[in-house]
Formats: C-alpha cells, structure tokens, sequence
C-alpha cells in the first residue's frame, strides 16, 4: 500500500507487496472477504503477492475484489476478470450471507424480541426482515440456478436453445439488486427513527451494524453483478450469436 | 401565500403546507374544523375582518387585518410574514393528503389506483410519493408499508 499521510493510507490502492495483516488492520471488514479465498489462519508478516503463491490463488483476482471492497471509487478491469473465478467468489459470498449474515441477524432479533416482548414494533421488525431473507433468498436462488451457469455454457459451447432462455433471465436480474439494497437501507432508517425511548441501545446497536455491513456488502456484490458479469456475459452473448450466424 | 374570501375545498387545503393563509373572519368555523390540521402543517392563519364587530378575545387566527387599519399598521402587520418559510426547514410532517397517499401505497394499491380513488392525477400521486419519500428517507414500497404498519396508518 502506498502511503503518505493516513488519510491516503486509508484509501490507497492494495497492492501486492501489501502485508495482508496491515491491509486487513486497516480495513477489518476485508477480514470476510479473504476468508471468502481460504485465507485464513497464520497470516504472520506475509505479503499478498506470497501467499497467493502459496495458496495457488490468482493475485490479479485477488487485488480486484479487495479494492472493489476496500475503495468505492475502485473499478476493476472489467475484461480482466476471470469469470469462472468471480462466480466462485459470488457464490461463496451467498453461502457466507446465508450461513453468517442472516443467522447472525436472525439471533439478534430474538434477542431484541425478549428483551421488549409483544412490541408492535419488534413484531413488525422480524416480520419485515423475515420476508426480506426469503426475497433474498430467492434472489440468491435465481442467480446460481440461472445466471451463474451460463459462464460454463458460454464456454462449453452450449446449445443455441438453452443460451436463448437464459439471455432472457440475465434480462430479468436487471434492477432486482436496487430493490434489495433499498429495503435494507429504509429498515435501517425505519429503525432508528422508532427505537423506544429506555429501550438497550446496545442491541439496536448491533442490529443497525450488522445490517449498515450487510448492505455495503449487498451494495459491492451488485457492482460485480452488474457492472462486471452481466456486461461480459452480454457481449460473449452477442459474439456467440454473431459467429454462429456465420 | 393563499388568498381566500371563501372556504377553499377540501381536495385544496390538502395539498397545503408551509404558507400564510389570508381568509375571511366569517370563516371562522372552517378555520376552527381544520385548526389542527394546519398548525401541523406550519400554516400562519390571518383573518381579514371586513366589518366592523368587534371580535372575540379567542380567535384561531395568528393576526387580523382590519378594514380600519391604517395603511403602516397593514404594512407592519403583514411585514411580519414577509420571510416565513425563507430560513426554516419544510415541515418534515406528512400532510394529510401524503398521510392518505402513503396508507394506499401501503396497501398495496398502484399510482393509477390511487389516483382513481382520490380523483387527482398520476402525476399529483407521483408528486406526493416524492414528497413521503423526502420527508420520511423511505424509498421501497416494502419499507413505506413498513413505516404505515408501525405507525398504526394501517392494520
């Protein structure tokens, strides 16, 4: 990471001779998303560059996703990117929101629940988050069903049908992700204009931080989506069809 | 400003916040129905009192003009509004117009919908939606209906 002053190291580029325990102190919320790469024990004085060597992983890969993560001004080399690569990472994005995020948030609305019991608002609350997980759920559904897949058929040469229904369900992902950020970012407002007066701030708290994480996580998993996967599978799309016509 | 020798209809007052209202002091029963209302709605109300009865000690207006005033006492009196609503924040309250929106949009009804059922156009329901949207930082409907549910606009 160059540096300079802090405020430029806070927001400087991540590079390879980056130590990853200096990257990850600087920013701890890149802690989920190495973890995402099966980096996870023993980070010792090692750079990022070394234990991607170690770990067979793919340093160019790597530095892209952390800098999405890391910077919001940071864009990617959308051509650069594996394909095969990015739906791998967003998948295990998925698993990490269903197997952490949701049940973390789940837990914490109990909590919420006997700690202010029978409250309209609580019930609203968890009523609300509840049909959001299932939305999100079939969200997530759709996508590795769907979308995700269609890197390997553009690249095994699928058949001419089955890339045809599939073009139309990429159309269908279009706008799904603003919906799913704005409702999570409005219960966040919702919440904080309602807490209870006397109520433990401490579980609103960890509620409103939990969710604030899960949304900037929503909000750069869709910038892979769609500003990265959607364009690319749109353009091999397009060329597919075009040397076909041939 | 509204200016108003006679009560203005009710699909008018609705769409109402954040003004002076000029009206007659003959009105006074429409002003007292709507009393609360406006006060919600940071509504200055000045009475125009053409006779020459005394009126009573209580009024609901925040000032009265009277036809005997000399033109200063006018000039004075109205000076008073000259810079209502230059340097304060719009209220952040619904009107009731955008409360009744809200509890449609809640219940799950579209813009055209809506409009149909309070007989004022789409883009008039666009307009209020706007507004809810501003007022309130909710932007889904999920979230709108959320916000109705916990404040008891619906079931």
């Amino acid at each position: 990471m160059k540096m300079k002053s802090h405020e430029s190291r806070e927001h400087a580029m991540i590079e390879a001779n980056d130590k990853l325990c200096e990257v990850i102190g600087r920013n701890i919320d890149l802690l989920p998303i190495v973890f995402r790469f099966g980096i996870s024990s023993n980070l010792g004085q090692s750079t990022l560059g070394e234990i991607c060597l170690n770990k067979k992983i793919d340093l160019d890969f790597l530095l892209a996703v952390l800098n999405t993560y890391h910077s919001s001004s940071y864009f990617p080399n959308t051509d650069s990117i594996n394909l095969t690569l990015l739906t791998d990472f967003l998948i295990r994005t998925h698993q990490h929101h269903k197997q952490v995020t949701i049940p973390l948030l789940g837990s914490l609305m109990q909590e919420l629940k006997i700690k202010l019991p029978d409250t309209k608002l609580i019930i609203t609350l968890e009523k609300y988050l509840n049909d959001y997980v299932s939305r999100l759920i079939e969200h997530i559904e759709f996508e590795e069903k769907y979308i995700f897949p269609l890197v390997g058929m553009l690249n095994e040469n699928g058949r001419r049908s089955d890339l045809k229904t599939s073009s139309a369900n990429l159309k269908k992902l279009f706008g799904q992700h603003s919906n799913v950020e704005t409702e999570i970012s409005d219960l966040i407002i919702i919440i904080l204009q309602h807490i209870p007066e006397n109520a433990d701030i401490q579980i609103f708290h960890d509620i409103l931080h939990t969710l604030s994480h899960f949304e900037k996580e929503q909000i750069d998993h869709a910038r892979f989506e769609d500003k990265i996967l959607v364009p690319r599978l749109l353009k091999l799309f397009a060329t597919k069809f075009r040397s076909d016509a041939f | 400003m509204a200016v108003y020798s006679s009560c203005p209809d009710n699909n008018t007052i609705h769409e109402w916040n954040d003004l002076v209202l000029l009206i007659d002091t003959g009105e006074y029963e429409f002003i007292s129905k709507h009393y609360k209302s406006f006060r919600r709605r940071n509504i200055v109300i000045v009475g125009i009192h053409f006779d020459k009865l005394p009126t009573p000690d209580y009024t609901p207006f925040d000032e009265i003009l009277y036809h005997s005033d000399t033109q200063g006492v006018l000039f004075n009196k109205l000076k008073a509004f000259s810079n209502f609503g230059k340097h304060r924040q719009p209220s952040l309250q619904l009107s009731d117009r955008e409360t009744e929106v809200l509890r449609l949009v809640a219940a799950g009804f579209s813009n055209k919908q809506i409009s149909e059922k309070l007989f004022i156009s789409i883009h008039t329901v666009i307009s209020h939606r706007k507004h809810i949207t501003s007022k309130l930082g909710v932007k889904s409907i999920s979230g709108l209906t959320l916000y109705a549910v916990i404040n008891d606009l619906i079931d």
